[in-house]
């Protein structure tokens, strides 16, 4: 397909932004907020990867590739925009271990009961959801890849540009900030 | 069975499948109330993740690009004329080289012994082997790689 692209036929340049544009996407929301930059910036980063297409050497996925430009691309707009990823500690949360249990001992409760079940699935969805949105970009984003999109942690090293180990280190702490958020806020509906 | 409460980490990689775990620390987090609520609980947020609404630009990204994208150049007959010319002046210029300079040539053949002979040969096809096998291996990677899986 890349040869084809390569030769002149660029309507199957379609195809590459149909089979891959759910990853630019899961990207691009996560690392942007505005809705207006983030159609500009995926514009940016099919135009750049139509431009550097003769350059990919088939050492990774196509899709990869492309999600590297991406990340790339977004870094790069949030660099000049001066916006910091940032390394978020989060208030620690002295009650955590007992808010924990109450939150899981709810769901263990709760499991006998259809009705009341499906209805704290659906709160606990939202609920999740926000946390996850309340997270640091970069954390937001590798938890999204790696839990959404199924990436191994390889990929996902090929796709940020950082070594393994610091995507693992930075996934463990995304997950545990995701945790401490989560517990917050049942500690927060408890009270 | 250890007693020893497992750290955040492993609490996380038990979470995420037990492949990766020691059999004392399963036996552990089943057997524990607390940390069995404790993996159960990033199980949970796990599997919450995964039913989130998927981002989808608002937008048809497809068209937006392709409406961009450099319309492709036919090759001129221009261009074929230059390609042509230079193939033909390429065998040409090497048809004169073999014709002046065969005497040479076929003097550096005899005049090599049969063991550099048969080492040059040995070498050419140990070469055209693994060259060979690498192509064959870069296909089948290229051709996976494309399939988007």
């Amino acid at each position: 397909m890349v040869n084809r692209i390569l030769k002149g036929d660029t309507q199957l340049f379609a195809t590459v932004i149909k089979n891959t544009e759910g990853l630019v996407a899961q990207i691009t929301f996560r690392l942007l907020s505005n809705s207006e930059d983030r159609k500009d910036i995926a514009q940016d980063i099919y135009l750049k990867a139509y431009r550097n297409l003769p350059g990919f050497k088939f050492q990774s996925k196509l899709s990869t590739w492309i999600g590297q430009i991406a990340f790339n691309t977004c870094f790069n707009f949030l660099e000049k925009k001066k916006v910091i990823l940032p390394d978020n500690k989060l208030p620690e949360n002295e009650n955590s271990n007992s808010a924990l249990e109450l939150a899981a001992n709810k769901l263990i409760d709760l499991s006998n009961n259809e009705a009341e079940d499906i209805l704290f699935r659906s709160e606990l969805a939202e609920i999740v959801q926000s946390a996850v949105e309340f997270l640091p970009p970069l954390y937001k984003t590798l938890i999204n890849l790696f839990h959404y999109e199924d990436i191994s942690y390889e990929e996902i090293a090929e796709i940020t540009g950082m070594p393994i180990g610091t995507v693992k280190n930075y996934l463990f702490r995304a997950r545990k900030s995701l945790r401490d958020n989560i517990l917050v806020h049942y500690k927060q509906e408890e009270l | 069975m250890t007693t020893k409460h497992p750290s955040e980490a492993e609490m996380q990689q038990f979470a995420l499948g037990i492949v990766n775990c020691t059999t004392p620390l399963i036996d552990h987090i089943q057997s524990c109330e607390s940390c069995r609520v404790k993996a159960d609980t990033y199980k949970l947020i796990f599997s919450e993740i995964k039913v989130q609404p998927k981002p989808v630009f608002d937008f048809n990204l497809t068209d937006l690009v392709m409406s961009q994208l450099p319309q492709p150049k036919p090759k001129t007959s221009f261009e074929n004329i230059v390609l042509y010319t230079t193939v033909v002046v390429s065998i040409l210029i090497a048809g004169f080289a073999i014709y002046f300079f065969k005497s040479f040539l076929s003097n550096a053949y005899t005049g090599i012994t049969p063991i550099v002979s048969y080492l040059v040969i040995t070498t050419l096809a140990s070469l055209l082997i693994f060259l060979g096998i690498d192509m064959v291996a870069k296909y089948n990677r290229q051709m996976k790689i494309l399939n988007f899986n």
